[in-house]
């Protein structure tokens, strides 16, 4: 891989962490059960048809929602 | 000429160096910089003097800026200063959002309610109104004031207003306004600034109609010099030969700023593009290029706003500012600031 793909790689996975991280501060006070905490995956879903493996993605939607509420 | 000392020096190191400047005439004054002394010398040092300073031990670098300007720029400081606007840190990495009505009006209360619910993090509304014509509405004066303050407190969002006159100092304080802004047609109003300088509360002071960087910075020196701790530029638009928009948003000189001066940013979109459909797109490349801050016009119903209807936002408009802003901070490394508190009830 060149430089110029693994910079632009580095850049896209930084934007990604801190996108993450500005959800879960968004989080921060908004209650355990409330419905709204959840990623609005179906939506999300069928507004997006990249490359990237939609049953994947479903995964890492969960796993956002987890990580946002602090679980492992 | 900006005199930058190595870390650790001596207050008496310091201090025998300014002496040395001002036995010859030259006044000096020392940056508020906590991590290394660095202090300006405000009058031309002389070039033997000069490099008398440069072999002292102590003294890292001096520095002269590109304009006279001198406590507004970049190497007076260390880092970014912070203007801090009743709790909300305007500089310190952090994204805010300003807004409200172009006028306080007797929707002031839901205006507030909406910019609360909106996501932003200070209160505007405009008291006193700069008027191209005599015979528009010229604001509530200080019962503006009052309304607008009131209206602040009870959603817990900071306020900021237009002053015009050095005369109205006093409603401003009275009214405990955490911000005072300066408007555009006032930034070299110089007699306004001095008087506001020594307020002790920050200042906005918006970019002239046809001001250049170097005429803005001097506008904001004349603050510094003054006494005034917290002065944050708002770049609202210039005057150009195109007519298809109110104003140009001058938003090549954010990254400029940022290498000039120390201060603190904000982008007032509004202004500049005087139609409500462009103020989303402009605030998101506010943010994208590197603003502090996004000032808006937001009104419960704008066909009964006072002024300036044809570019207030509506409440969903404000929440997808702040939304947008909330991921481009996020993707160029910053974030946005968390909304203040609303105080307990008594």
């Amino acid at each position: 891989m060149d430089t110029s793909s693994r910079n632009q790689l580095f850049h896209i996975d930084r934007a990604l962490v801190e996108l993450l991280q500005e959800r879960a501060r968004l989080l921060a006070d908004i209650p355990m059960d409330d419905p709204g905490r959840q990623p609005r995956s179906e939506d999300l879903l069928r507004r997006t048809d990249g490359p990237f493996d939609a049953e994947i993605l479903e995964e890492v939607l969960k796993s956002v929602s987890r990580g946002c509420g602090g679980q492992k | 000429m900006i005199i930058r000392f190595q870390p650790g020096t001596t207050a008496a190191d310091v201090q025998a160096v300014r002496e040395r400047l001002e036995s010859e005439g030259v006044r000096t004054i020392l940056s508020p910089e906590s991590a290394r002394p660095i202090f300006a010398a405000v009058d031309k040092v002389p070039p033997t003097l000069q490099a008398e300073i440069e072999s002292n031990e102590r003294v890292e670098s001096t520095v002269t800026p590109k304009g006279a300007w001198r406590l507004a720029a970049r190497s007076f400081r260390e880092a970014p200063s912070v203007a801090d606007i009743g709790g909300v840190r305007l500089g310190a990495g952090e994204v805010s959002i300003i807004a409200g009505p172009c006028s306080v009006d007797h929707l002031m209360e839901e205006a507030a309610i909406q910019v609360r619910r909106g996501g932003a993090h200070i209160l505007r509304g405009g008291a006193y109104k700069p008027r191209t014509s005599p015979y528009s509405f010229q604001g509530f004066g200080k019962e503006g004031l009052r309304k607008l303050k009131d209206a602040g407190e009870k959603v817990g969002l900071p306020v900021v207003s237009e002053i015009m006159d050095a005369a109205h100092v006093g409603p401003f304080v009275e009214h405990d306004i955490d911000c005072l802004q300066v408007g555009a047609r006032n930034m070299q109003n110089f007699t306004l600034l001095k008087a506001i300088a020594q307020v002790g509360k920050p200042v906005l002071l918006k970019r002239g109609l046809a001001a250049t960087v170097d005429e803005w910075l001097y506008s904001a020196e004349y603050l510094l010099a003054g006494g005034c701790q917290g002065v944050v530029l708002c770049e609202r638009g210039i005057r150009t030969f195109e007519t298809a928009t109110r104003n140009t948003l001058d938003l090549t000189i954010l990254p400029l700023l940022r290498e000039i001066t120390h201060l603190p940013v904000v982008v007032d979109p509004a202004h500049a593009a005087g139609i409500a459909s462009l103020i989303t797109p402009l605030s998101r490349a506010s943010v994208a290029v590197g603003a502090d801050g996004i000032a808006v016009e937001v009104h419960p119903d704008p066909s009964q706003a006072r002024s300036d209807a044809d570019q207030a936002l509506l409440e969903g408009e404000l929440v997808q500012i702040v939304a947008e802003a909330r991921v481009m901070a996020a993707v160029t490394g910053r974030r946005l600031h968390a909304q203040p508190r609303i105080p307990d009830k008594a």
